[in-house]
């Protein structure tokens, strides 16, 4: 039975964020193209520069479309504020710094989506922030990794490129007990197959441009702020829990109270690095939303589709998704998820590269690129693309398989997909 | 100087949008988490009338302030006008009642399942189906005052509840005599704004202003409105200028 003080996911996918206009009586939200707005009197925008009263100064640090994703995504992952980006790679990058100052360190799972292992390992150094990379599996070792000079712990719900499964509950512990926030990146299950805060973690980001979108149409990220991490008790933040002087010595966590990680994000992180989400890009990702739920209940049963046909196939070496009794995640992936476990399948060719190259190339249905979570089936394969300049060795170490072949599993006829890969995989037989 | 009185299992972060506001135009502003509450140490008191004899221990060395209270920190605040009513110049009542029964299952769930009462105080504070366009851009309200409320400390909330349930201020409205205003959200479900218009009613030349499209906490759902009525209070005459 529906809980009657909570509305539903779906009713909140449809509803939240969005009031009819005052004005015109639309009944859904404007595409808001203005870059700035008008100023009351001179002490009304004042009392806005000093984030005394709330409203909208500049697009790019906040835009009436923009803020009605926002708030529809932070109903959605049960948070309390969301803050838009221009892209989800800007959304981890503006939470990464806003964490973060010269000397820090974070504890990251090594299952990471390659654009997140790139800032934290290349250029964040640069910085003076250093990344410890640890199996998500191994508890003990992520525990064993935190410093005293650690500002978080970082994973993926469904981790690249294995599809590894985070024990939410358990890294949320091991934040928790090292008085850290937990960070996680969402991305692959959406929050309509999981919603990290309700299991523990404090702050949870979206490449936008992927399941919430759903069409491949734009790029955008979100980070939504749970509203549960104590900032105080922690002591590690003085940025939150210490008069900050640019504006006016507000002490973020004792003005916005559980929405102060947000508020600091949007207000420094937004306001200087400049990555703002578009008001059109907004739009469509409002409109995503609302037909998120049936959308990853249909990649979710079609992507099981093809891993069970693909469990079955020749020339197929191991096939890992999470919704497999074979995954050795499987368990925990129908705890956190248990509407479906998404729509992205991972196999190994035993033909390694070669075969790789060869299936790619037999594919009709899927499409050759570098996404997942469009409408479109997509299919990737590592060795002969991303990582075509790592050779053998350097595939192994970076957990790579030459044959590794990733599906993002569309909203096409699953009888359509299984004949386009079992054509393709004949072929390479030949 | 004005003195705001957060409501049951809340903190000082519901007056956000006026503390430093005001303080930028020169107004002292304390906002204190009462004791158990937010950062504060110590136990909630057990009664509105406990609680008023502290409030106005704690105003007593201020001049005359103004005092703003919220839902159970309005009965606080009224309480303590008419018990001290030489303790402040203004009374500022927001989304309050003479008398502010508590459905039995809100207190059950206070008692039990803190998080569930939480939700349902999100719900009941907030227009209907709680659509949201916040002024504050990305906040999710329900989700912010779920948060806060999950914060307080076990048994706060219940024991506010309770204290709220136990009082009835109606014969003691009509003995109060500080300038009063009494602020009401139209679309109030904790506490309906009939219910505030009725303890205005009783308060002698109380005013009453209603405040549209919110719910129960206008000073955070609509604080341009709330703030530009605050001002407008401040600058009215308060029981120290009719003397």
């Amino acid at each position: 039975m529906a809980d009657p003080e909570r509305l539903g996911f779906e009713t909140l996918a449809v509803h939240a964020g969005v009031r009819p206009d005052p004005n015109t009586g639309a009944s859904n939200v404007p595409i808001y193209l203005s870059s700035s707005y008008v100023f009351e009197d001179a002490d009304h925008a004042a009392s806005l520069f000093n984030l005394e009263i709330p409203g909208h100064i500049y697009s790019r640090i906040s835009n009436p479309t923009v803020a009605a994703f926002e708030e529809r995504t932070a109903a959605l992952e049960q948070g309390v504020a969301a803050v838009a980006t221009a892209s989800g790679q800007a959304a981890f990058a503006v939470i990464a710094t806003t964490l973060t100052e010269a000397g820090a360190h974070i504890v990251a799972s090594s299952s990471l989506y390659g654009g997140t292992h790139n800032l934290l390992a290349h250029t964040l150094t640069r910085f003076g922030v250093d990344t410890t990379f640890v199996d998500v599996r191994d508890h003990e070792a992520m525990a064993a990794a935190i410093r005293p000079e650690t500002r978080f712990v970082l994973a993926e719900t469904i981790g690249n490129p294995a599809l590894t499964v985070a024990d939410l509950p358990a890294l949320a512990d091991i934040a928790h007990s090292a008085g850290l926030p937990l960070v996680i990146d969402n991305t692959f299950a959406s929050p309509y197959l999981c919603r990290p805060a309700e299991w523990g973690a404090d702050i949870v980001f979206h490449s936008a441009t992927k399941y919430i979108s759903g069409h491949g149409s734009v790029i955008g990220g979100v980070l939504v702020d749970a509203g549960t991490f104590d900032w105080a008790a922690s002591g590690r933040f003085p940025r939150l829990t210490e008069p900050y002087s640019p504006y006016g010595g507000i002490v973020f966590a004792d003005h916005f109270g559980p929405a102060a990680f947000a508020a600091l994000a949007r207000a420094e992180g937004v306001r200087d690095f400049g990555a703002a989400m578009a008001a059109e890009v907004a739009y469509r990702l409002l409109e995503g939303l609302e037909s998120l739920a049936v959308r990853m209940e249909r990649h979710s049963v079609s992507a099981r589709r093809v891993a069970e046909y693909l469990e079955t196939a020749d020339g197929v070496a191991s096939v890992s998704y999470p919704g497999l009794d074979s995954h050795p995640d499987h368990q925990l992936a129908s705890k956190l998820m248990p509407k479906g476990q998404g729509g992205i399948v991972a196999f190994v060719l035993e033909g390694g590269r070669e075969a790789g190259r060869r299936l790619i190339e037999s594919l009709r249905v899927f499409s050759h690129l570098a996404n997942v979570g469009d409408s479109r089936s997509l299919v990737i394969h590592p060795a002969s693309t991303t990582h075509a300049q790592l050779d053998s060795e350097a595939l192994q170490r970076a957990g790579i398989d030459e044959g590794l072949v990733r599906l993002s599993v569309g909203l096409e006829d699953p009888d359509d997909l299984i004949a386009d890969l079992d054509r393709a995989l004949r072929r390479i037989e030949r | 100087m004005v003195v705001f009185v957060h409501g049951a299992g809340m903190d000082h972060t519901v007056w956000r949008y006026q503390a430093r506001w005001l303080a930028s135009r020169g107004v002292g502003v304390w906002a204190p988490d009462l004791p158990g509450h937010g950062r504060s140490e110590g136990h909630p008191l057990q009664s509105v009338e406990e609680w008023a004899k502290w409030l106005a221990t704690q105003i007593d060395d201020l001049a005359s302030p103004t005092v703003v209270g919220h839902s159970m920190g309005a009965l606080v605040a009224l309480e303590a006008a008419v018990a001290h009513p030489d303790s402040m110049d203004r009374l500022v009542l927001v989304g309050g009642a003479a008398e502010m029964p508590v459905h039995p299952d809100l207190l059950a769930a206070a008692e039990k399942d803190l998080p569930r009462a939480a939700a349902m105080i999100a719900e009941w504070s907030l227009p209907p189906a709680h659509t949201g366009a916040h002024p504050e851009p990305g906040l999710w309200e329900h989700g912010g005052i779920r948060r806060l409320l999950e914060r307080s400390r076990p048994g706060v909330l219940a024991a506010d509840l309770r204290a709220c349930a136990a009082y009835d201020g109606t014969e003691r409205a009509k003995s109060c005599s500080v300038p009063t205003t009494v602020v009401a959200g139209s679309d109030d479900r904790m506490v309906r704004p009939q219910a505030s218009r009725r303890l205005a009613e009783s308060i002698p030349g109380a005013r009453y202003v209603e405040i549209p499209g919110v719910g129960h906490e206008p000073m955070v759902q609509s604080p341009r409105e709330f703030n530009r009525l605050l001002w407008e209070i401040l600058r009215s005459d308060g029981k120290g200028s009719a003397r």
